[in-house]
C-alpha cells in the first residue's frame, strides 16, 4: 500500500463498460478526519466511482483498502459490517415505516439479532434511536411515517440510517441531490459538524462548488475517469487544468 | 319493462329472501377468510422477493391433503382436528422452507422466467406427487363434532364450521397483523416489502429473511387447506381454483399489502357468493370484473403503493 496512514485507499481502481473506460486506475488515500470531495464535470466518473468503492459492481482491475484490509467488491453488507456508512443519490429510506422503525430496522442489522423474532418492537433500541435523532436533529419525529418527510429531512434520516451503523467512514453520493440552494448548505454544514462530533472521515461526490467548498478539507478531481487534480481547496481552485475542465463554470466561490 | 321485471324476477328473486341472503353472505365471508389465508402469504411472498408463486395453489392443496391424512386417525374427533390444522401449518411451513432454500434460493439472480417456470413446475410435480400417494379420487373429511351441525343468529341457522371459519380468520388476520407490527422480524418484512437490496446493505440476512416469508406464507396456505378439507372435495385439483381467486385478491388489493388481501378476499368471497345466485353460470366472470375494474382505477390495487 502506498499510504500506511491512509484510512482508506483506493489502488489502481479501474472499470471498463464495454468498450467504454469509465475509470482509468484512479489511486487516492484519504486519511481518517478528511472530508474528502470527489468533484468533476458530468460524466468524469463520479458515480462510477462511487458505486464500485461501495461494492455495487466490481472494478475491471485495482483495490480498495479500508483500515489496511482490502475490501475490494465486497458486497454492502460486509462494508457496513466493517464501519463503512453510505448514502445515494436517490433518497433511501423506508418510506411506509416510521421515522423509529428506520432506525430500528438500521440497527437491527447492525446487531445480527434479525434471527430473534420477539417484540418489544416498540421499545427496541429507543435510546440509541432517540440518540441518533438528535443528532441530525429530528427530535419529535419519531412517530411520523417516514415518506411524508420533507425531502430535506428525508435526508437528515437517510443520514441517521447511515451513522445507525457506527461507521468510521461514511461514503455520501451527491448528498445534497434535489436540495434548495439553502438547503444544501445547511445539509453539508451538518455532515461536517457531525463528522467533527464523531470523529468521522467523509468521502463524498458533490456538482455544487459552494457546498464542495464549504466544507471540504481535500478534494479529488475526476475527469474522463482518472484523477486530474487532488489537494486543499485552495489550491485545486487555482490549479489552470481544474479551472479548464470546468471552463464556464465558476470554481471559485462567489465571496 | 316486462323485460326488465323478468329478468330481475329470474337473477335476483332471492334479495327477497333475508334467509338466503344472510346465509350467502356468511358462506362468502368464510370462504373469503380461507381466500386470506392464502392470499396473505402470496402477497407477503411477492412483496418480500418478488417471487410470482404459482405453487401457492399447491401448497394449500397440500395442507388439505395433511389434514385429510391426520383427520383420518380420528374421524369426528376434535382433538385429531387440532392435530390436522397443525399438520396443515407446520408441514408447509417446513415443505415451504425446504422449497425455498433448495430450489428458490439459487434462482434470485436469474431473470424472473426462470422463477416463474420453477413454481410452474412445482405445480406439477406436487399435483402428480398428490395423485401417487393420495390417489386421484376425492376424499371429503369430516367436520369434527363439535362444530357439526348448525347456530342461530339474528334469527337465521347458519352452519357451525362455516361461524368457527370466521372467527379463526380474525384471529389469523389479528396475529398476522401484530407480528409485522410489533415485532423485530416483522418490521424486517415490511422493511423488505419497500426495499430488500437496501435491507440487505444495511446489514440484515436477508436470506434468511426470504426463507422466514416463503415458510410463513406457505404455513398460512397449508392452515389454509387444512381449514378448507371439511367444507370442500380433497383431490388433485383442488388447487386450481384457488390459486386463480388468489391472484385476483392480490390484484385487486394491492401486491404486498396483507390489509389489502384481507379486504380484497372478503370482497372476492362475497361477490362469489352472490354470483352463484344471480348468474350461476357465470358466477366466474364477476370476480374477473371486479378485478378488471380495479385495474383500471386503481391499477396498484386498492391497499397497494403505485411503484
Amino acid at each position: 500500500m502506498a499510504n500506511a496512514d491512509a484510512l482508506f485507499h483506493v489502488d489502481g481502481l479501474s472499470k471498463q463498460f464495454g468498450g467504454v473506460q469509465a475509470l482509468a486506475n484512479v489511486t487516492m488515500s484519504v486519511a481518517p478526519g478528511e472530508l474528502r470531495a470527489v468533484i468533476g464535470p458530468n460524466g468524469a466518473g463520479k458515480s462510477t466511482f462511487f458505486n464500485t468503492i461501495t461494492g455495487l459492481f466490481p472494478p475491471t482491475s485495482g483495490n480498495v483498502f479500508f483500515q489496511g484490509e482490502r475490501i475490494t467488491g465486497q458486497p454492502p453488507h460486509a462494508l457496513a459490517r466493517i464501519g463503512i456508512g453510505r448514502t445515494f443519490q436517490i433518497t433511501s429510506i423506508f418510506r411506509e415505516l416510521t421515522v423509529r422503525e428506520n432506525l430500528q430496522v438500521a440497527l437491527t442489522g447492525r446487531e445480527r439479532r434479525s434471527w430473534s423474532i420477539w417484540p418489544k418492537a416498540r421499545t427496541m433500541n429507543m435510546p440509541r434511536v432517540r440518540e441518533l435523532l438528535a443528532l441530525v436533529g429530528l427530535t419529535d419525529t419519531g412517530t411520523r411515517i417516514a415518506g411524508t418527510l420533507s425531502h430535506g429531512d428525508q435526508k437528515r434520516l437517510e443520514l441517521a440510517i447511515a451513522l445507525a451503523g457506527q461507521p468510521r467512514l461514511l461514503l455520501l453520493d451527491e448528498p445534497t441531490a434535489g436540495m434548495a440552494a439553502q438547503e444544501r448548505l445547511a445539509s453539508i454544514h451538518l455532515v461536517g459538524s457531525l463528522a467533527r462530533e464523531l470523529g468521522l472521515t467523509v468521502i463524498f461526490t458533490e456538482h455544487d462548488m459552494a457546498v464542495v467548498f464549504a466544507v471540504a478539507t481535500v478534494i479529488t478531481v475526476l475527469h474522463q475517469g482518472a484523477v486530474l487534480a487532488e489537494g486543499i481547496p485552495a489550491a485545486v481552485r487555482a490549479m489552470p487544468a481544474v479551472q479548464q475542465v470546468y471552463l464556464g463554470e465558476a470554481v471559485a466561490p462567489v465571496e | 319493462m316486462e323485460t326488465i321485471g323478468l329478468f330481475f324476477t329470474e337473477h335476483f328473486g332471492w334479495i327477497q329472501n333475508p334467509v338466503v341472503v344472510a346465509r350467502q353472505m356468511l358462506a362468502g365471508i368464510s370462504n373469503g377468510m380461507l381466500l386470506f389465508l392464502i392470499s396473505a402469504g402470496l402477497s407477503l411472498i411477492f412483496g418480500v422477493s418478488r417471487i410470482v408463486n404459482f405453487a401457492h395453489g399447491v401448497l394449500f392443496m397440500l395442507g388439505a391433503y395433511f389434514a385429510l391424512t391426520i383427520a383420518g386417525f380420528g374421524p369426528e374427533s376434535g382433538l385429531w382436528f387440532v392435530l390436522a390444522l397443525i399438520a396443515g401449518a407446520v408441514g408447509l411451513f417446513a415443505f415451504g422452507a425446504a422449497v425455498e432454500m433448495a430450489l428458490l434460493r439459487p434462482l434470485y439472480q436469474a431473470a424472473h422466467e426462470f422463477q416463474l417456470l420453477l413454481t410452474f413446475a412445482l405445480v406439477f410435480i406436487v399435483g402428480d406427487l398428490v395423485k401417487l400417494i393420495w390417489g386421484r379420487e376425492d376424499h371429503a373429511v369430516a367436520v369434527p363434532g363439535l362444530l357439526t351441525g348448525s347456530t342461530e343468529a339474528f334469527g337465521v341457522t347458519f352452519p357451525t364450521y362455516r361461524m368457527f371459519l370466521i372467527v379463526f380468520g380474525v384471529l389469523v388476520a389479528i396475529a398476522l397483523w401484530w407480528v409485522l407490527h410489533r415485532t423485530r422480524w416483522g418490521i424486517l418484512v415490511r422493511a423488505a416489502t419497500m426495499d430488500r437490496h437496501m435491507l440487505g446493505a444495511l446489514g440484515t440476512n436477508t436470506k434468511a429473511l426470504f426463507t422466514g416469508v416463503f415458510a410463513l406464507g406457505a404455513a398460512l396456505a397449508g392452515l389454509g387447506g387444512a381449514l378448507a378439507a371439511p367444507i370442500v372435495a380433497v383431490g388433485p385439483g383442488l388447487h386450481v381454483q384457488v390459486i386463480i381467486d388468489a391472484f385476483v385478491v392480490v390484484v385487486i388489493g394491492g401486491m404486498a399489502s396483507v390489509g389489502g388481501a384481507l379486504v380484497a378476499s372478503l370482497l372476492v368471497g362475497i361477490v362469489n357468493a352472490f354470483g352463484v345466485l344471480a348468474f350461476p353460470s357465470a358466477a366466474v366472470v364477476l370476480t374477473f370484473a371486479l378485478m378488471a375494474f380495479i385495474l383500471i382505477v386503481r391499477p396498484w390495487g386498492l391497499f397497494g403503493t403505485p411503484e
